[in-house]
């Protein structure tokens, strides 16, 4: 565990089904980067997961991805680096209410 | 031309006459219907500087070329007047049977003018038509109304919108209610039919519609129905409802909390956002012609409010009753939807004035007179008692009915700094800090405060756009109106064309199958241009000008806390650069007014 940190992460609508109270927490190698992670959680929660949530190695359009509340298009994408206690939320993209 | 009827029934409730006024092809290729077509009626046939609550002012009900069609979300209608809370334009929509009804009784719409001498209901059955005295349901609530209607004339498909006690005692955020639960009621509009003393207007159509090529319009849809199967913006919606809404403007940190002093509530997790909200959920309902049934229908399962039912809540009324006062109480705020939808209250404005009126009850700054009436964040039983109080205008209900722009007048103290509102419509759940082009949005909406104006956090918010640069902003905002005007023009809703998502020139099909008539893209943002070009008219002419254009100061003053906007406001000078940016490249001079050249080119009046 020495080289791994532990980052919360959550679904929002749909994206609930895939990750379960168990899995809200995981340890990944340090210095990660967010599309390695979304790797990483294919293999744990399953491709259905990850294919609504990557569209030709890009962020499906239909997907918004928060890293500690920040849009993720705002920082570096899929090439941002994770940190220790940093909270990913996967939702479903809106357009009003 | 197929699709429409060509004509208005022409009501005179002063004159007790009833005519019908025939609408020509020129003006429907050129305004479409809806939004389009009503600004155009209202700025021909309304004198400059007449009182909205007078019975001078007119009152349009209008569907568009695809209602009563099978066309995506094809089951609304608009309400278009003079409004009594900007005095400049308003539009307010809701969907429900009234509207195919109409079409199908023959009618594009209705203009009403004058004012009844006594309380009033008009009854449309196909070329039957009757203005009858209504003096035993004036009081009722819309719940009992709509059902005394539906009783009397034995009929359960009859399209029926009234007025609550809301609308009769001119409160100033009165809706329009329709098939119980749906509402017309954005900027008053109800208090507007309750000053011509008009409480219900039924409609049955049995005449049904042609259009130019329904096989042709069936295999559009059925192109159109794989995309929404495919699509998890849908998934999520037709499972969730609007309120999935409130998942992301949390996160984001733009859910307005306790009157917009913050931007997140943490309490909402598993009460008010998605998760919280489905548990009440006992089954979706969809409007007419609708392929995703989004709303549902709630029950509280336990506690005081056990048992008690609604269709909702939606994001907005969830927002504005909820995190916007401090409560996380959901079957509350279903007590609250089901009392606004009863006594004809936006629920939205509702919310908005209790949270500004529960800041300065905090604040300690009420007048000695209204000291007595404070109320916190969070007191969900002074929320349902002033929520009667209002729509009845009792106590201290009464000043609040007025709405927060006059309400702050009254308190003083400063606080029209946080009286949450644009030309006195009141913000919905969602706070404009959160970007340039959102605030920008706000500030230019000819209604008000408007989330159905555009909805530009998709873009700058939650996607790849920055929120806080100024470049491409006003361009963002012209595109997102203009689009939300072609949709509101047709009338059709404008969440199946944003979930599947359809875009202008998708619609192009649909016009042509229900009319005939075949546009070009670009002649339908061209009709676009011309609405709001002539909306913005009919606004100088009633007296707004750019100064109205512009937001509270809490917005410029007060930092937004939490979520990604990361404490920030919005900067003064950036908003006046957009202004003009905005104004220039919708053809208007510096202060807002269409240019002569632009007028002529979009072959206006």
């Amino acid at each position: 565990m020495k080289n791994k940190i532990k980052v919360s992460i959550e679904g929002l609508g749909i994206y609930r089904d895939y990750i379960n109270e168990q899995d809200q927490i995981i340890f990944v190698e340090k210095d990660i980067k967010l599309f390695d992670l979304i790797k990483y959680l294919n293999k744990k929660l399953g491709n259905k997961f990850y294919n609504n949530i990557i569209k030709n190695k890009e962020i499906n359009p239909n997907t918004i991805i928060f890293l500690n509340g920040i849009n993720i298009h705002h920082l570096e994408g899929l090439d941002t680096i994770i940190n220790e206690n940093d909270r990913i939320v996967f939702g479903i993209m809106v357009n009003g209410g | 031309m197929k699709g429409y009827l060509g004509k208005l029934l022409d009501i005179d409730l002063t004159k007790n006459e009833i005519k019908e006024m025939l609408l020509e092809k020129d003006m429907l290729t050129k305004f479409l219907g809806g939004r389009g077509l009503g600004i155009k009626l209202l700025y021909d046939l309304l004198p400059k500087n007449t009182d909205p609550l007078s019975e001078e002012n007119i009152m349009i009900f209008l569907t568009g070329p695809l209602t009563g069609t099978i066309a995506p979300g094809a089951g609304k209608f608009v309400v278009v007047t003079k409004s009594p809370v900007s005095n400049g334009f308003l539009d307010s929509y809701s969907s429900g049977r009234f509207a195919v009804e109409l079409k199908f009784a023959g009618y594009d719409g209705i203009i009403l003018r004058g004012k009844a001498k006594k309380p009033s209901k008009i009854l449309i059955q196909d070329k039957k038509i009757s203005i009858d005295n209504a003096e035993h349901l004036w009081g009722k609530d819309t719940f009992e109304t709509e059902s005394y209607l539906q009783s009397e004339l034995k009929d359960q498909e009859l399209g029926t919108i009234c007025i609550g006690p809301a609308g009769e005692n001119l409160v100033k955020y009165a809706s329009i209610n329709s098939d119980y639960y749906r509402q017309a009621a954005r900027g008053g509009i109800g208090a507007v039919m309750g000053s011509k003393n008009i409480k219900a207007i039924s409609v049955r159509g049995t005449n049904g519609l042609v259009c130019h090529d329904s096989h042709k319009m069936v295999e559009i849809i059925l192109e159109h129905k794989k995309l929404l199967d495919k699509s998890p913006v849908v998934a999520n919606r037709m499972r969730y409802g609007t309120p999935s809404t409130l998942d992301i403007t949390n996160e984001a940190g733009m859910l307005p909390t306790k009157n917009y002093q913050i931007g997140n509530y943490k309490k909402a997790k598993n009460t008010l956002d998605s998760s919280g909200v489905e548990k009440s959920y006992v089954k979706s309902r969809g409007c007419y012609g609708c392929m995703i049934a989004c709303s549902k229908i709630s029950k509280v399962s336990e506690g005081e409010f056990k048992n008690d039912i609604v269709e909702g809540p939606e994001y907005e009324t969830v927002g504005m009753f909820g995190s916007n006062l401090g409560i996380d109480y959901l079957p509350a705020i279903i007590k609250a939807n089901i009392e606004c939808d009863r006594l004809g209250l936006d629920t939205i404005s509702t919310g908005n004035t209790i949270g500004f009126f529960m800041e300065c009850s905090e604040k300690n700054i009420l007048p000695e007179e209204l000291k007595k009436y404070g109320i916190n964040f969070g007191d969900y039983k002074g929320m349902l008692k002033l929520i009667e109080k209002i729509a009845f205008k009792k106590e201290e209900g009464s000043l609040l009915s007025e709405g927060v722009k006059l309400l702050s007048q009254k308190i003083g103290n400063n606080s029209s700094k946080f009286a949450m509102h644009v030309k006195g419509l009141e913000f919905a759940a969602y706070d404009p800090r959160i970007g340039l082009g959102t605030s920008l949005s706000y500030a230019v909406s000819p209604r008000g405060a408007c989330h159905r104006r555009a909805w530009p956090p998709a873009i700058e918010v939650l996607g790849k756009l920055k929120p806080y640069t100024i470049e491409g902003k006003a361009e963002l905002i012209k595109k997102m109106v203009d689009e939300n005007t072609v949709f509101h023009s047709l009338l059709i809703c404008d969440f199946p064309a944003k979930w599947i998502p359809l875009e202008v020139k998708e619609f192009i099909g649909y016009i042509e199958t229900a009319t005939g008539y075949k546009y070009q893209e670009k002649d339908l943002w061209e009709v676009a241009d011309r609405v709001e070009t002539l909306i913005r008219m009919f606004n100088n002419r009633e007296g707004l000008t750019r100064e109205d254009d512009t937001l509270p100061r809490r917005i410029f003053e007060d930092k937004l806390m939490n979520g990604s906007a990361n404490e920030k406001s919005i900067s003064e000078r950036d908003l006046d650069t957009l202004l003009s940016d905005y104004y220039e490249i919708r053809g208007w001079n510096t202060e807002g007014i269409p240019k002569e050249n632009k007028i002529k080119e979009l072959n206006i009046i």
